[in-house]
């Protein structure tokens, strides 16, 4: 269908805003459908054409739109960035005046969509030339995308179908992927609220709500609020279509390690569908209390750890490992009373240079603190006493 | 990318032709207006009988004093609507500024230290600085002289920070200072960047980690002089931010990047003490603190009051026993304290019993419940042993020289 010419293409627009098909128009300003492959439609200023076809506001949209296909044809990514830019603030003032209806969000999630992935190829070829701020097109990008978010989320007047609230998530998500990849985290709080407060927090498409919760269970990773975050990720990974086998394995990268911290150990045959055995040394390691294989594995995996900014939420893992060996030690000793001294040996075992008993007793006084070990050390005697009943609980019991 | 290419790249900026510390019209704006900061001032001839004539030539009828043109400085005026957009005899290129701060930095702030006269001298300082961070934002300098403008900077600022803790807060505001101190590093650490990118293009300046590990040492990465300091800034933000998991995933990709060829730069070894404060351990982050450089020792000694408010907390619960006992100079030795009385004062501050024995000696007992959660964290003080090393010229050569 790359013979499209002009014409034709303004009739569809026309044809599609007026029998408003949500479906048609989407894709008919979307740029990865097969009319910008037409060469007729290569034009950079095609304003007096479209005016005669379409009214205002869209001929605005149009006109934009079609500068993009032109630029990328070029291919100049920063004039097809800034005119995706104009789409969509020009579609934000559309979307304002269609009052009590929201058929066009469609169209703008396309054209958001867009907008983000051309501002990444905007930046990346304006850093490998070396000028710009890295990010400085993505992070105007989602000056566009709050544009239209504001319109979503006060549009209160109309009524449940009508509604372009239902707009909200699909922004946010969008938001989300831009303030994670700037790495400008503080400015998702407010999105999260909004979400939380909106009556239709729940009964967003599911689809949404995976990348939705896949993101603020990130969040709440970062925020070191293990608990949330695993139940977010859960959900991420529990209602993502089991065929988007790499988004499963997205979410997975982060759900493996938070739920290995709150004590839930995963299985090697969940690790092995998904490739990401890189974590079953670690497993092994932390259940076994044996320290240096979890330092072993995690040097010999570390640049995938760093790649997914998931190293020192693993450094956590250590903590779990000397709890485990510790309880060795006590097994072994089977007394209640356990002198520094063993513990430190242990240590020492396990590769750990330069420590000291004054060390050990801080790592036990920590682990004490967090409720991984019940009991109390006595400094004068050198040892650690656990309680009689229950000295190592389980993680999965703590708060 | 050179000077030109970058202003190309970046549009055009307008340029200052001033190549004084201060612009004329300022300093006869300041001499009129009675503006003049004592470091400022010409200064009287000590000597014999024309001291009267001389004062009185310097001396204007209304008791103005005059400007030494060899010490007056662009002082801060905040941009704000209604003010002029400055014109380029205003503005000062990147060699008056650079003379500004080496002169601001070596002259003024690396002088009596030890009298209670240097707050003037860090609010002239601060206040001068900040001036030529105006001039070098207005102009846009590249990104290579920015570096050498705020690294001093920086510098300065933690210093500031650690000497002045103990000031009451009508004479030293650690959280105005601590914004200043931040607003450079990270400009700073954004400029590396920058820089590096520009680096990874051309080979010329950037060699690969090779395979050969002793090559790629020597080598140290980097050609050029960026290199010891980017690692002690990236070092410093570490270290401010302590156990902080943001500076934290920035120092690890940083460390990966380098490979294995820094493992015992200065770099590393922040980055050891901040992992250590992610986990707690404040017997290790202290252990570690002492075998810092005393920049990052000041820097980190600013970060004490939180790690010994932890460790209290962790040992509240961890020795919680009624009968048992903890000795005081054991704390004293592992959380740096400098005296006894500093700790017993802390610990009855957080509500942890101090008692004493019939040795005479001091005891903590542990209990948590009396651990006072409530109470606001100290202040910092500083260390008697990091003390000891600072007089006027040791801290020209920490501040100014490469470390």
């Amino acid at each position: 269908m790359n013979n499209y010419t002009i014409n034709k293409y303004l009739d569809e627009v026309s044809n599609a805003w007026r029998t408003r098909n949500p479906v048609g128009l989407s894709n008919l300003l979307s740029l990865r459908h097969c009319h910008i492959a037409s060469s007729k439609l290569h034009l950079p200023d095609a304003g007096s054409a479209v005016e005669r076809f379409l009214q205002n506001p869209l001929d605005e949209v149009v006109v934009a739109h079609l500068r993009v296909i032109w630029a990328l044809q070029t291919p100049d990514y920063a004039e097809a960035y800034r005119c995706q830019s104009l789409v969509v603030q020009a579609f934000s003032r559309m979307l304002l005046a269609c009052r009590d209806d929201n058929w066009l969000l469609k169209a703008m999630f396309t054209v958001c969509l867009d907008l983000r992935l051309l501002a990444i190829q905007a930046d990346k070829h304006n850093s490998d030339k070396g000028f710009g701020k890295s990010m400085e097109a993505l992070e105007k990008a989602a000056e566009c995308f709050m544009s239209c978010f504001r319109v979503c989320a006060s549009d209160n007047r109309a009524t449940n179908d009508d509604t372009k609230k239902w707009g909200m998530m699909s922004l946010v998500n969008q938001l989300f992927k831009v303030y994670f990849r700037v790495n400008k985290l503080h400015l998702c709080k407010p999105l999260i609220r909004a979400i939380d407060s909106s009556p239709y927090k729940d009964l967003f498409p599911v689809s949404q709500q995976v990348t939705y919760r896949y993101y603020v269970g990130r969040k709440a990773m970062f925020d070191s609020d293990y608990k949330t975050a695993g139940e977010y990720l859960t959900y991420a990974f529990e209602r993502c279509h089991k065929q988007s086998k790499r988004n499963k394995r997205l979410i997975l990268i982060y759900l493996v390690p938070i739920k290995m911290i709150l004590g839930y150990m995963p299985q090697r045959k969940l690790l092995e569908k998904y490739d990401l055995l890189q974590f079953w040394e670690l497993v092994q390691g932390v259940q076994s209390g044996d320290v240096r294989r979890l330092n072993e594995a995690m040097r010999q995996h570390q640049k995938f750890f760093v790649q997914c900014g998931i190293y020192l939420l693993l450094e956590k893992l250590k903590v779990i490992a000397y709890r485990n060996l510790f309880k060795k030690v006590y097994l072994l000793q089977k007394t209640h009373q356990i002198s520094m001294e063993a513990l430190l040996c242990a240590l020492k075992m396990m590769d750990i240079e330069d420590i000291d008993l004054s060390e050990t007793q801080c790592i036990v006084a920590n682990l004490i603190y967090e409720g991984k070990i019940k009991g109390y050390i006595s400094h004068q005697h050198q040892k650690l006493v656990v309680s009689k009943q229950n000295p190592f609980p389980p993680l999965s019991s703590l708060e | 990318m050179d000077y030109g290419e970058e202003l190309t790249a970046y549009g055009d900026f307008i340029k200052g032709t001033c190549n004084l510390m201060c612009p004329v019209n300022e300093r006869k704006l300041r001499e009129r207006e009675r503006l003049l900061h004592p470091l400022e001032r010409l200064e009287h001839p000590v000597s014999d009988v024309s001291n009267i004539i001389h004062t009185k030539r310097n001396l204007r009828r209304n008791g103005n004093y005059l400007a030494d043109p060899n010490k007056i400085v662009k002082s801060f005026s905040r941009s704000a609507a209604g003010h002029k957009m400055p014109s380029p005899s205003d503005l000062r290129p990147f060699p008056a500024l650079d003379m500004t701060v080496s002169y601001l930095i070596r002259e003024i702030a690396c002088n009596n230290i030890h009298t209670a006269g240097w707050v003037d001298r860090y609010n002239f300082v601060t206040d001068r600085l900040r001036a030529v961070r105006q001039d070098m934002v207005i102009q846009n300098l590249p990104s290579v002289d920015c570096i050498k403008l705020l690294k001093p900077m920086v510098k300065f600022h933690v210093f500031a920070a650690y000497w002045l803790c103990e000031s009451p807060i009508n004479v030293f505001d650690p959280k105005i200072n601590s914004s200043f101190l931040q607003e450079c590093i990270k400009r700073l650490l954004n400029m590396y960047d920058i820089i590096r990118k520009t680096a990874n293009r051309d080979d010329s300046v950037f060699i690969p980690v090779t395979v050969d590990f002793n090559q790629a040492k020597k080598q140290l990465v980097y050609k050029g002089e960026y290199c010891n300091e980017e690692h002690l800034i990236c070092a410093l933000y570490l270290i401010l931010n302590l156990g902080n998991a943001e500076a934290l995933n920035q120092g690890i990709a940083r460390l990966r990047f380098y490979g294995g060829c820094c493992q015992s730069c200065i770099e590393s070894q922040a980055f050891e003490v901040s992992i250590a404060s992610w986990h707690g351990n404040y017997n290790k982050v202290c252990k570690l603190i002492r075998n810092l450089s005393p920049l990052l020792g000041m820097a980190a000694a600013i970060n004490l009051p939180s790690i010994r408010r932890h460790a209290l907390i962790v040992m509240s619960t961890a020795y919680n026993n009624k009968t048992l006992k903890f000795p005081i100079d054991v704390l004293e030795e592992t959380l740096m304290w400098n005296n006894q009385n500093q700790v017993v004062q802390d610990c009855k501050y957080y509500g942890v019993v101090v008692e004493k024995t019939e040795d005479t000696k001091l005891y903590a007992r542990f209990q948590k419940e009396t651990f006072n959660l409530h109470v606001k964290q100290l202040p910092p003080f500083r260390l008697q042993w990091l003390d000891k090393t600072l007089s006027d010229v040791a801290l020209a050569k920490i501040l100014a020289d490469h470390c």
